[in-house]
């Protein structure tokens, strides 16, 4: 069938304006994945993992507790000693030095202390997170999840019936770790 | 060929006599002697004679024998056969002892004619050489060195008993090397003082051999009083087998001269870690070469902690021929790099060889080990130690071997002596500044570490363990921290266990995770 030039005009524009539509228009296929949100916190609250872990910092915190009191309690001592009364003026100055030193050690002892628990804190919760990936891996493959996002800070709204998949995971780690 | 061309060869060929000529002299006299032990020397050949000097350990001299007694002493350099020249004089028998001599160096007849010189006359003055000398020449009846180790543990006799006996039961040259030390008594006022020195060495051993002797054990006995214990007994020993050394100095050059394949000395070692190699027994001693890990090296001179290095391929016991120095902790024995090969010990105890060797000294390497393979690197984690009744761990060297499963399960069993294989993955080390005072802090240290355990061994046993590993690789002065992981864990995922130490090796702080464990922990 042979068209005449107005005509093959015609067809090329409509070919045109049907592609310029296309590139406007909504990709329906991304409009069909879904966006999901794990709670870390709940993560570590209700699975077994997490509380393994948390009983684990509980005995850390509490070494490092134990550590302090007898820190303290050597501080006190020579406290005491150099509190003392009937000492010479060279042996309370040698106790004071000892007190000093003793107390210097202790606010070291105290400031390490803190740094070491959180960031034991972190190791253990990032542990229990690396175990929660394979998990999350899973269902966002399954369930067709673009995106599954871990920090509460990065989501303003969840829609728990729908995105929030923290049950999902706490049910399939601990399933995972019996 | 033009006249000049000539003229300048000839000189050239003249000047090369003339330098050929001093050195070929030089080689004729005297022997050169690399000393053991110290020697004194007198300012005339008698025993009255002043004392002019002491040689000491490692330093070379060239004497030459003046009479059946007495050798005159000259610096090792020394050219000049002169008496006004020399250093003083020594005894001939003190040299049998304490030297050795530098056959190897020289190729020819003479040397090993003049080693003969010596003994004979060392021989003909006192009858006590001759014991040294004859196992070499009949083997007819080898013994099992075991036994007879045995029996002289159990029954230290004085010097002439055991000569007796040696002479009756001549032993195979390696059995006779490992035994002379205790034996051969060159010189009569030697005699009761070595019989003396020999006696530690002999209940020792006798220890060794009635309890049941694992290499395990040795690690525990080390573990248990911890490093310095073991130091002090490996030296202890060393001194006691001192005149071994030089003992079989002689012997081994005889059987070298005679059938032209000198005999192995000392042992093949491994570095387990990039190993400096120094010019002395110091690490503030010059570095002359570093062995990477897993080298292959020949060791001997064993002292303070300190081996002589020497080229795998060495055949000559002489210490000027050593490459240097290095670490004997690091250096593990070649069967225990080998990894399977790394067996309990029997009663019994291990033939010829280890005589030759201070085993305590061995068992107080802590041998650290760091590679990954298990085989490589199984260590004295605890130690039958005689420690409290509960749980005792039995320190080992051993790789991850078959049956090892078997003894980490009596891990649990808490009365039972254990062994527990482990390997080190990590070691790192950091400086921390200076303390409050302005000194530079302990260097601090992180130990990572993969017990060989089937199952997860108990709080209270896995706080022994880790003390047992800390004594075996803690290095003096250091602060050392150790993470234990068990078998299966990822090397560079979260510790099962960390303990830190207080100076004495008490623990100072110790928590472990379940939640590594995978599950629960309960």
């Amino acid at each position: 069938m042979a068209c005449t030039q107005p005509q093959r005009t015609g067809l090329a524009a409509l070919l045109l304006a049907g592609l310029a539509l296309g590139l406007l228009a909504p990709v329906p296929a991304l409009a069909q994945q879904k966006i999901g949100f794990v709670n870390p916190q709940r993560v570590v609250n209700e699975t077994r993992l997490g509380q393994t872990a948390k009983a684990d910092l509980a005995r850390y915190v509490a070494e490092k507790s134990r550590l302090v009191r007898e820190s303290s309690a050597q501080v006190a001592a020579l406290r005491r000693e150099a509190e003392s009364p009937g000492l010479s003026a060279a042996e309370r100055a040698k106790r004071e030095e000892a007190l000093r030193r003793k107390t210097a050690q202790h606010e070291q002892l105290l400031l390490e202390n803190a740094r070491d628990i959180k960031s034991e804190e972190s190791r253990l919760l990032h542990y229990v997170m690396r175990r929660a990936d394979t998990v999350l891996e899973d269902i966002g493959r399954k369930g067709a999840y673009a995106i599954i996002i871990t920090d509460p800070n990065a989501v303003g709204y969840v829609d728990k019936a729908n995105a929030d998949l923290t049950d999902r995971v706490v049910r399939e780690l601990d399933a995972r770790s019996k | 060929m033009s006249t000049p061309r000539l003229l300048s060869i000839l000189a050239v060929l003249l000047y090369a006599l003339c330098l050929a000529v001093p050195a070929s002299a030089a080689a004729k006299w005297g022997r050169l002697y690399t000393i053991t032990g110290d020697i004194v020397v007198r300012g005339e050949p008698s025993e009255t004679g002043a004392q002019a000097r002491v040689l000491k350990s490692g330093q070379k001299v060239r004497i030459d024998p003046r009479d059946e007694t007495w050798a005159t002493v000259y610096e090792a350099q020394q050219q000049e056969r002169s008496e006004d020249r020399a250093i003083g004089y020594a005894k001939l028998s003190d040299f049998r002892d304490r030297g050795i001599v530098e056959v190897m160096r020289k190729t020819g007849a003479l040397s090993v004619i003049e080693v003969r010189r010596i003994e004979a006359a060392a021989e003909s003055k006192t009858e006590e050489a001759k014991p040294a000398a004859e196992p070499a020449k009949k083997p007819e009846e080898p013994q099992p060195a075991p036994e007879r180790r045995t029996k002289k543990a159990e029954e230290p006799r004085p010097a002439v008993e055991h000569k007796a006996k040696k002479n009756e039961e001549p032993k195979p040259v390696a059995e006779a090397k490992a035994k002379q030390p205790e034996e051969a008594k060159p010189a009569p006022e030697h005699k009761a003082k070595r019989s003396e020195e020999a006696k530690p060495a002999v209940e020792a051993k006798t220890k060794k051999t009635e309890e049941p002797r694992q290499v395990a054990e040795r690690k525990t006995k080390k573990s248990d009083e911890a490093k310095p214990a073991a130091e002090a007994k490996g030296r202890k020993q060393d001194k006691a087998e001192k005149p071994e050394k030089s003992e079989k100095t002689p012997e081994a050059k005889k059987v070298e001269g005679r059938k032209h394949a000198p005999a192995e000395f000392g042992e093949l070692r491994v570095a387990d870690r990039r190993l400096a190699v120094r010019a002395e027994r110091s690490k503030d001693s010059t570095l002359r070469k570093v062995l990477h890990s897993g080298q292959k090296v020949r060791v001997d001179f064993q002292e303070n902690g300190w081996y002589a290095v020497f080229d795998p391929a060495e055949k000559a016991r002489d210490l000027s021929r050593a490459w240097g120095f290095a670490r004997d902790k690091f250096l593990l024995a070649d069967s225990e790099s080998a990894g399977a090969q790394k067996e309990p010990v029997k009663p019994e105890g291990k033939p010829a060889k280890p005589e030759a060797k201070p085993e305590p000294a061995k068992a107080a390497k802590p041998e650290p080990t760091k590679s990954e393979a298990k085989v490589a690197k199984p260590e004295p984690a605890k130690a039958a130690k005689p420690e409290p009744a509960k749980a005792d761990a039995g320190g080992k060297n051993e790789a991850a071997k078959a049956g090892k499963a078997a003894k980490a399960n009596k891990a649990d069993k808490a009365d039972e002596n254990i062994t527990v294989g482990y390997s080190v993955l990590e070691r790192r080390s950091e400086k921390r500044g200076k303390t409050a005072k302005g000194k530079s802090a302990q260097p601090v240290a992180t130990l990572r570490v993969r017990l060989d355990l089937a199952k997860t061994p108990g709080k209270d046993m896995l706080r022994k363990i880790m003390r047992e590993i800390w004594k075996a690789e803690r290095k003096k002065g250091e602060d050392l921290r150790l993470e234990v992981l068990l078998r299966g864990m990822d090397a560079r995922g979260l510790a099962y266990a960390t303990a830190s130490f207080h100076e004495d090796g008490r623990i100072r702080e110790f928590w472990w995770r379940d939640v590594v464990l995978g599950k629960d922990g309960k």
